[in-house]
């Protein structure tokens, strides 16, 4: 905004925030949509923040991380996991700071500890035992090829266990769960799509709305709502439905401080009105990983996941495998789930 | 007697201001039952095609049978979705549209953002009488700019409920007591989305220099949600998230003596809105936005009693009141080659002038009530029955300019790209489009 003498001043919206953004509309459309992002969308959509949100897996040039000194990398535990066993250090790292979800403080590797920083997403508003919202947004990916349908059923057990069936019963719910945009991870009756629906049915209550994307999009006022994503944070951790809801006034489910060990909160910033991003550093001498994904030989095979142009059978067959004994096992070890 | 049918959405509008604007003007048209009107609604889905793919298809055969049964001798669309052309289209497989009777299109805001519709549908409608009634002036400007003739157009401010906005001094007693607002000191109020085009940039900037200078206590209020759709026309793609940080980061900057005089309120619903605007001294809003047809919330601070400064800018300059028995002044807003241009002095003098008005609660009651005489639902009947009297007029068409536009806006918004026809300039299309939402009024 050039401010001309003392009278009048030209509005200039566009520079600044051009300038701004992180990731350029150079890249054509049709590239855009063979990428995994485009079949994980809304979770996957871009969203704001001045911690530069990025998928590394998402399109992007991974040159683009040259271009700032900060970014909060959005992924799930398997991208993060090919980042961190394949990219440069000598070339990324320098002074610049990745910030990590801290549920995967374990992948990162020594080499890239200085360079490293956490993160999660708060609400100020929470819910739970005692605290019942009028409304409940239930969002996640419900499909075989990114999650477990097992994994699936008790996370809506513990989302119900915070309430009782009279208080459930007055919680107007509204779910949205996105089905496959193609027959790129296969054909749609392998989605078991009625199944995560009944677990619904089964664990909350039969008087659920199904209510567009469209329409939860347009709506801006979410106080007095929950948001609760189903999401083991496999692909995408940083969801950007997670923040469209908590900025529009929307809460999350009370969380215990537990697996806290470890961490130190350096800076909270707000996102928006109604909810922040903590960021934290970590000691890795009071907490070492007992095992890590990056040794596991199935890396290379799993990196095909997030590739463009593969065949979509390996990725199911592939996926059962990895998921099903190694990663769901790591968490267990873990204690993480 | 005439019998009208109108075609209204079933489900409440996503956008604020229409959730106010539908159920008011629906008031309007019942409040003319019984004075030489029959009224009947037929309610659409949005998506009326989908549900109908999914329900058997029957919304349009219901809707031909319903014209077929009732015989109303004009249709009305009251509301901007579905879109009158998506409607039309089916409709026309069952009754030919040359066999309907007279049709009537309230236009709203996104008149510009839905012109490839309009466009579509003005090209189905050559030669059929019709009305299409816009919502201000300079509504009416825009809007005629891309007809072959005027003949077909009529302007209706949309009304207020003045049972949801008026002044109410213990209101004003109370929000002013919670919030510990002492006697002298004054609250400038801004209320709507908090969007990139709604330029609050200029407001905050100019209010802290108000407050570094000024000689009475000054608070800012912020009321609305976050809006990230962005500046199409400048190429911005709003990302969510990024008002919320622009905003946050500029108040931020400022000193600290001035950021603790500024609230964002966030969204509100509308008890506590009106409470808020009685409470508050002055309301100022000085949005750009491109779709300014009207400005619901300006309209519902002044139905407050509130003084406002608003930019001239789309339906804005039709709240000023020609005599005086209001007090709604204009900034002044020009487009030049680097974009729009606003005399921001005019905002000290407004405060400078409002500060030296004692905020009587019996002038605000004047004031809330003056205004309410003109924008009342009850007035909004009296005036939309005079519009409907009139003759209908056999539309010409509209002007191969609202394809280019469709066809430019079109690229913009799914192209991510910058379009120097549709930039604010003084010399481009933008320019010939635009022009029409400055008036020029002198306040």
């Amino acid at each position: 905004m050039n401010k001309n003498k003392e009278s009048s001043e030209i509005v200039q919206w566009s520079y600044d925030f051009i300038q701004s953004f992180y990731l350029n509309n150079n890249e054509s459309r049709t590239e855009r949509e063979m990428q995994y992002t485009h079949y994980i969308s809304p979770f996957s959509d871009k969203y704001y923040s001045p911690l530069n949100p990025f998928l590394i897996f998402g399109g992007a040039d991974p040159e683009q991380l040259l271009k700032k000194d900060t970014w909060l990398l959005r992924d799930g535990l398997i991208p993060l996991s090919f980042f961190f066993k394949e990219a440069s250090l000598d070339l990324l790292a320098g002074s610049r700071k990745f910030l990590v979800h801290k549920d995967f403080w374990f992948l990162v590797p020594p080499t890239w500890q200085k360079n490293v920083l956490f993160y999660d997403v708060s609400a100020k508003k929470n819910y739970g035992k005692g605290s019942v919202p009028e409304k409940m947004v239930l969002m996640g990916i419900a499909n075989d090829t990114m999650a477990d349908p097992e994994e699936f059923v008790t996370s809506i057990k513990d989302l119900a266990s915070n309430f009782t069936a009279k208080e459930i019963e007055k919680i107007q719910i509204m779910a949205y769960f996105p089905n496959k945009r193609s027959d790129l991870w296969g054909k749609w009756q392998d989605e078991n799509i009625f199944k995560y629906a009944k677990s619904i049915f089964e664990n909350l209550k039969m008087d659920i709305h199904f209510p567009e994307w469209d329409v939860l999009k347009s709506t801006m006022d979410y106080q007095n709502t929950l948001y609760y994503e189903v999401n083991s944070g496999v692909i995408v951790k940083d969801t950007a439905t997670q923040h469209m809801f908590l900025s529009r006034g929307a809460g999350l489910l009370k969380c215990s401080d537990a697996n806290e060990k470890g961490f130190k909160l350096i800076k909270t910033l707000s996102l928006s009105l109604y909810h922040d991003v903590n960021i934290f550093e970590f000691d890795f001498q009071k907490l070492k990983a007992v095992s890590n994904p990056l040794e596991s030989d199935l890396l290379p095979y799993y990196k095909k996941i997030i590739e463009k142009g593969t065949s979509p059978r390996l990725i199911s067959e592939g996926w059962e495998k990895w998921y099903g004994s190694y990663v769901k096992k790591y968490y267990k070890n873990q204690g993480l789930i | 007697m005439k019998k009208f049918l109108i075609i209204r959405s079933n489900q409440e509008s996503s956008w604020g201001s229409c959730k106010v604007i539908s159920p008011n003007l629906q008031e309007c048209y019942n409040l003319l039952k019984g004075t030489g009107f029959e009224v009947e609604y037929f309610d659409i889905e949005e998506k009326f095609l989908k549900s109908d793919a999914l329900e058997d298809g029957t919304t349009i055969i219901r809707l031909a049978e319903k014209i077929e049964n009732y015989k109303p001798t004009e249709i009305v669309f009251s509301d901007h979705l579905p879109h009158a052309d998506d409607v039309l289209k089916f409709l026309s497989f069952y009754i030919p549209l040359a066999k309907l009777p007279p049709l009537v299109f309230h236009v709203y805001g996104d008149f510009t953002y839905h012109s490839h519709s309009w466009w579509k549908l003005g090209e189905k409608l050559k030669d059929h009488p019709v009305k299409f009634i816009v919502a201000s002036e300079s509504q009416e400007r825009l809007f005629r700019s891309f007809c072959y003739d005027d003949s077909t157009l009529e302007t209706f401010m949309f009304p207020v409920n003045g049972k949801d906005y008026h002044f109410n001094e213990q209101e004003r007693i109370q929000i002013r007591a919670e919030n510990k607002i002492i006697d002298d000191e004054l609250v400038i109020m801004y209320a709507g989305r908090i969007s990139l085009q709604k330029n609050l940039e200029t407001l905050i900037m100019e209010y802290a220099e108000l407050v570094r200078t000024s000689d009475r206590p000054t608070r800012l209020w912020l009321v609305g949600g976050f809006d990230d759709m962005g500046a199409p026309f400048q190429g911005v793609i709003g990302h969510d998230g990024m008002m919320f940080d622009k905003i946050n980061r500029m108040i931020e900057s400022l000193p600290q003596k001035v950021r603790a005089t500024i609230t964002l309120w966030g969204n509100q619903p509308k008890t506590t809105l009106r409470k808020l605007k009685n409470a508050a001294d002055m309301f100022m809003s000085f949005s750009l936005y491109h779709d300014e047809d009207y400005g619901m919330s300006p309209a519902e601070a002044l139905a407050c009693g509130l003084p406002a400064l608003l930019t001239d800018w789309g339906g804005y300059s039709s709240f000023v009141s020609a005599s005086g028995k209001w007090t709604c002044r204009l900034m002044p807003v020009k487009l030049t080659k680097y974009g729009h241009e606003l005399t921001v002095s005019r905002i000290r003098e407004f405060f400078d002038q409002q500060k030296a008005v004692k905020s009587e609660a019996s002038t605000r009651r004047k004031n809330a009530e003056e205004f309410m005489k003109e924008f009342s639902i009850v007035n909004g009947a009296g005036k939309l029955k005079k519009i409907l009297n009139k003759e209908f007029k056999a539309f010409s068409g509209f002007t191969i300019n609202l394809e280019y536009y469709s066809k430019v806006y079109w690229s913009v918004r799914h192209g991510y790209e910058l379009n120097i026809q549709l930039t604010p300039s003084d010399d481009n299309f933008y320019y010939q489009v635009y022009k029409h939402y400055i008036s020029g009024k002198e306040t």
